[in-house]
């Protein structure tokens, strides 16, 4: 029996691209082989799916789901079930029917057992096809995130080039772009696009990918989009109602809208945002969508957001739209346990009392992202921040807050900005640790 | 290994006379017998593809219902595969065994008289169910997400 706290069924059934074509295991996963020597050989560029299916890394990546060692490149999945939230992981075992409240029991149950039985004779091979595809389309995007990549921002690559925070050398190809990337999809599609049930699609923001809509033509097109959950990320700058009328067609469709903040803090952490028209675009598209579709609040909860988190949360309940967060791995720097005791005292009242005004838990399967289910998915929520915020800081802490400050003066003295613009309370508290931009 | 963890809570309400019930799994008598305190059961069970967790409530007269006192059993509790989600009992079915004694009432009063209805607390005679399929866990995930979970490899 695999061990309840490790096992995962993504390698047998998901997929993922990186925007440079370098495939990886989850779009959860840190330490991604995204713009690395790693991420050349294991590409979609020079490897086809089938191909990668059953490579030497996806057999080992199935194995170590199998056995007893976390694996250290599923940290945020760890994080999060560290402070009791529903990670990745416990929802897409889901879809095998297997419950972390019975996994062992649910496991022998499972109707892909068999798949994960084989792959255990049989050095980590599989017979099972990929049903869900995980796709970045490219980095473009008008947004430069704090916590983001410049994998994932045009933007950010910009900006950390200036602040000498990448090389020069660093490449950033879309692999969309190039003939023998998109040409070895396309094949993939065609033989396989009927076993689909999933596609996630990313950026960058995917409005500004010409192969965003090209994918949702390509499912509706072949009679495929009935069967298929569709969803993609959007940073909330764009108003995708334009897209509702083909999106409509789809089994199911989700829109996650990345935000950090309904305060002015919005607008620093996600740089290039303005939080009132994000709002706006997210009132019109909740207004206008149509059954199959739901929105759904995406978080990455850091040390800038933490403080005003309760208002966030008292929005979207307002709005009665779930919130899915990402605790964040990386960078270190900006992690939310970094926060000194004081304003972590102000985050758990101000969220302790939205959860006051929430009926008690009763005994409901629990699906964050389901919106008639709002009070659980809120309760989860909070819950999860207040453990976030209850967490032991690690020992280097006094270091970490250090570059934190200087991190971000050197980011803001470029943008010249200033986080005393936006949150007073962040100010004083990086003040202490150099910030003096 | 296909079997199911099945659990029950039941409350007696007795001012008198002890309520007698009969619990049955696929027709196979797991208890018999009267309830003079919260009893709790839990079994692990030999599955079919259809399944039938009963309670029958065997003893109740008209004369057991007096004013405010009655006599009847309350399903407080079902489990199955240690999971106690509230959507267990709402799907649980009654099928009252209504006394003469009710019908006449009813008539007088124009209440109608429904054959099946979905309750848990049993203040007449007959049975109480739940019916679910297996494999059980995805009776489950399907039940609670109301079909809209996607089931990898089922639904191709």
């Amino acid at each position: 029996m695999p061990n309840s706290k490790i096992f995962c069924n993504i390698p047998w059934f998901e997929l993922n691209i990186n925007h440079d074509g370098s495939y990886d295991l989850c779009g959860c996963q840190n330490d991604k082989i995204v713009g690395t020597s790693q991420g050349q050989i294991h590409n979609i560029k020079q490897i086809p799916i089938r191909d990668y299916w059953n490579s030497t890394r996806m057999q080992e990546a199935r194995l170590k789901k199998l056995g007893n060692i976390p694996d250290s490149m599923c940290r945020m999945c760890q994080q999060k079930e560290s402070v009791g939230y529903e990670s990745n992981r416990i929802k897409e075992n889901l879809k095998s029917v297997i419950f972390k409240e019975s996994f062992d029991r649910s496991y022998v149950q499972s109707p892909n057992y068999q798949h994960f039985e084989y792959s255990k004779n049989n050095h980590g091979l599989t017979e099972s096809r990929i049903h869900s595809l995980h796709v970045n389309l490219g980095n473009t995007c008008n947004f430069a995130c704090r916590m983001c990549s410049p994998f994932a921002s045009t933007r950010l690559q910009t900006e950390f080039l200036q602040l000498g925070w990448i090389s020069p050398e660093d490449k950033f190809t879309h692999w969309t772009e190039t003939d023998t990337g998109w040409n070895n999809f396309l094949s993939f599609l065609a033989e396989q696009a009927p076993d689909i049930k999933v596609i996630h699609i990313i950026g960058g923001e995917v409005e500004f990918m010409p192969k965003f809509e090209f994918l949702i033509d390509y499912f509706i097109s072949n009679g495929l989009a009935e069967s298929i959950n569709i969803s993609f990320t959007s940073n909330g700058s764009v108003d995708y109602s334009k897209h509702f009328n083909k999106l409509k067609h789809y089994k199911r469709c989700e829109i996650g809208v990345s935000i950090e903040s309904v305060d002015p803090i919005g607008d620093y952490i996600r740089q290039g945002g303005n939080i009132a028209d994000i709002l706006n675009n997210i009132h019109t598209m909740n207004s206008k969508k149509p059954d199959n579709m739901q929105l759904v609040i995406r978080t990455v909860p850091s040390l800038l957001s933490l403080p005003s988190y309760a208002n966030l949360i008292a929005w979207a309940l307002q709005m009665k739209l779930p919130i899915d967060n990402s605790v964040l791995v990386s960078p270190e720097w900006q992690q939310a346990g970094l926060l000194p005791d004081n304003i972590k005292t102000d985050i758990i009242a101000d969220i302790s009392d939205i959860l006051a005004t929430l009926p008690a838990s009763d005994n409901m399967f629990n699906n964050q992202k389901n919106p008639n289910n709002i009070n659980v998915s809120i309760r989860n929520e909070c819950e999860s921040i207040i453990k976030l915020a209850q967490k032991v800081v690690p020992e280097n802490v006094d270091a970490l807050r250090k570059q934190c400050a200087n991190k971000l003066s050197e980011w803001d003295t470029l943008k010249r900005i200033s986080i005393k613009d936006y949150s007073v309370t962040l100010y004083n508290f990086l003040a202490e640790y150099g910030y003096n931009a | 290994m296909r079997d199911v963890e099945l659990g029950l809570m039941l409350d007696p309400v007795f001012w008198d006379k002890l309520p007698e019930v009969r619990i049955e799994f696929n027709k196979n008598i797991l208890f018999n017998g009267t309830l003079n305190k919260t009893k709790q059961f839990l079994w692990t069970l030999p599955a079919e593809n259809v399944n039938r967790i009963s309670v029958f409530f065997l003893n109740k007269k008209d004369s057991d219902t007096v004013d405010k006192l009655d006599k009847a059993v309350i399903i407080t509790e079902l489990s199955i595969e240690g999971l106690k989600y509230d959507s267990f009992l709402h799907l649980s079915k009654y099928k009252p065994m209504y006394s003469q004694g009710y019908y006449d009432y009813a008539k007088t009063h124009n209440i109608e008289v429904t054959p099946v209805i979905h309750s848990n607390y049993m203040g007449f005679n007959g049975e109480w169910f739940l019916e679910f399929t297996w494999p059980v866990f995805t009776w489950i995930y399907e039940t609670e997400t109301n079909k809209l979970g996607w089931i990898y490899e089922k639904n191709i």
